[in-house]
């Protein structure tokens, strides 16, 4: 009987049951209530796509929508792949990951310093136009957050600058910027955020976001936490901008003058040549979940699978130190941890610990054998 | 974006292949993306890579342009793709395996054993649940797109590369561990 069964309610799954066979199934479990009871947990009509799985489905489709977006942009151009990040595989490099947690306790050097400035007192200047240009510049080793005039906020970190005209009441709230800041944006549908770096252009309308553009790095990232962003890419005007929703993180190539020496990479995921733009998730810190890309502004300086020479630039900015690397072999190691309001030297102690290198200090020198 | 609960493949093609509509696209996205993920991880067992197959294979579907159209079956052009593009992957990382422990606990679909609805136990769902993972990889597989995404013999042996007769196996033994599993847990 159960063979039978089997059989009927296999035909009727696939959809190739007779009219004949639903009858026989039917009558089946309208007869035997064991059989109904199976049936009716095991086989019974599908529930439809629930509001998890939409969900799911919609934030892949966001990701897969910018992906979309930046092949139509780049389609005319052979040469040009663009690929979602991948993790790096190991191929027989060292691989060292070191956890520090922070410690509770005492004595802990602050670093850096954070000033809070309103437009009164930043550093005003008049441009040859004659209109007033106001400009916030952070040094190595210090942030600073600033309110803007339409009470949006940005966090800067070190070695940082935002520039803008006047008194920020035109048609569109712009500024200039190089290096890192954070960005919280007071919404306003009227008058579009727009941000310039050398590479990309974001625009806004209201939201919070992380852009990192530094001269001397290789790449644009532009972080999204909340609420949607276009970018606009400099090397492709007249393309349609690129819309990020939350979570996302796009990471450009700079535009440079010159190609530097291309034998030279200088990180781990060795990224193919070529490869202009690349769309990822942002990185969420393991332990407490903050996103890592904006957790400087916390005072917080957290490595996720950066290679050394990348956690070296970091830190020279952080601290205003200047490292002199003469052992070849960790430059590429890729290194994890979490330092909260440490100081330089418990960061060095811990690099060193974990790296298994020497290193001493001349002037504002740190010098690894 | 809320789906409805039919939807017009063919009329979609045509809209996407020829008119290029991107919100006809989006839907079809939306509609067929769980069970092609679900596809892809039950063979690649990585999220990341899953997402990146689906993407992959969707991203086709966008430049097929007017060759849209003439695809017969989309469901099974798709499920297709996906297998092909897993095995590749699968093949070029022979070396690589990556297990993806948090999402293995949330596949096979608990919501298909939904216990609201059936008004069943937790339990009762588990044991089902465990029960299709104990089959065999190709059977387990076959039910799968049989009962998840609806599949006819033929097209699962299309799919999979198998005779219908060898799909037709799969399912009988499938439904037969399965009810002996729900057996076994009733008269407890």
């Amino acid at each position: 009987m159960d063979d039978r069964f089997y059989y009927l309610v296999s035909k009727r799954l696939t959809g190739t049951a007779s009219i004949s066979e639903e009858q026989e199934l039917n009558n089946l479990l309208n007869e035997n209530q064991e059989l109904k009871q199976l049936y009716h947990i095991l086989f019974s009509k599908q529930s439809t796509n629930d509001q998890f799985d939409i969900e799911q489905a919609e934030q892949a489709f966001a990701t897969h929508f910018v992906k979309m977006q930046l092949t139509e942009q780049f389609n005319s151009t052979e040469e040009i792949v663009i690929e979602e990040e991948k993790k790096e595989s190991s191929k027989g490099k060292r691989k060292v990951v070191y956890w520090i947690t922070s410690i509770a306790a005492c004595l802990l050097l602050f670093l850096g310093s954070w000033h809070l400035i309103s437009p009164r007192n930043s550093l005003g200047k008049i441009n040859a136009n004659g209109i007033a240009k106001n400009e916030v510049f952070t040094k190595k080793g210090s942030k600073s957050k600033i309110i803007l005039p339409d009470g949006s906020l940005v966090w800067l970190n070190a070695d940082s600058k935002i520039s803008y005209s006047g008194d920020f009441q035109g048609q569109t709230r712009e500024m200039q910027l190089t290096g890192e800041a954070y960005f919280d944006v007071k919404k306003d549908k009227t008058r579009p955020f727009i941000i310039h770096t050398n590479s990309i252009d974001v625009r806004v309308l209201g939201t919070a976001f992380n852009v990192r553009s530094y001269p001397s790095e290789k790449t644009t990232e532009t972080s999204l936490i909340r609420g949607s962003v276009e970018v606009i890419l400099h090397n492709f005007p007249g393309k349609k901008p690129i819309i990020l929703k939350s979570n996302q993180k796009l990471t450009i190539k700079n535009i440079t003058d010159d190609i530097k020496d291309p034998t030279q990479s200088k990180t781990v995921e060795e990224k193919q040549p070529g490869e202009v733009a690349v769309v990822s998730k942002i990185h969420f810190n393991r332990q407490d979940s903050t996103v890592v890309e904006s957790s400087w502004t916390e005072n917080k300086l957290i490595f996720d699978h950066e290679p050394f020479d990348r956690v070296v630039a970091n830190i020279e900015r952080w601290y205003n130190v200047e490292f002199i690397i003469k052992n070849s072999r960790i430059k590429s190691i890729p290194f994890t941890a979490d330092f909260e309001n440490k100081s330089l030297s418990q960061v060095l102690e811990a690099l060193s610990f974990a790296l298994e290198f020497k290193y001493h200090i001349e002037d504002n020198r740190i010098i690894i054998k | 974006m809320n789906l409805p609960e039919k939807i017009d493949i063919p009329f979609l093609q045509q809209k996407v292949g020829i008119e290029r509509d991107e919100r006809s696209y989006k839907l079809l996205f939306l509609y067929f993306h769980k069970n092609l993920f679900r596809f892809a991880f039950s063979m690649v067992k990585n999220q990341e890579t899953s997402e990146e197959i689906v993407s992959d294979v969707m991203m086709k579907l966008w430049s097929a342009k007017e060759s849209l159209v003439a695809i017969e079956n989309l469901k099974l052009y798709l499920f297709t793709a996906v297998k092909n593009t897993s095995l590749n992957y699968l093949s070029r990382n022979a070396k690589y395996t990556s297990w993806d422990l948090e999402y293995i606990e949330i596949e096979p679909n608990m919501n298909l054993y939904n216990p609201e609805q059936a008004m069943l136990q937790e339990e009762l769902a588990t044991t089902i649940t465990s029960a299709i993972k104990e089959l065999p990889p190709k059977c387990q597989m076959a039910y799968k797109l049989v009962r998840e995404d609806g599949f006819s013999y033929k097209e699962v042996a299309s799919i999979m590369g198998i005779s219908e007769n060898t799909v037709d196996r799969h399912l009988n033994n499938a439904l037969h561990k399965l009810t002996k599993a729900v057996r076994i847990y009733v008269q407890q």
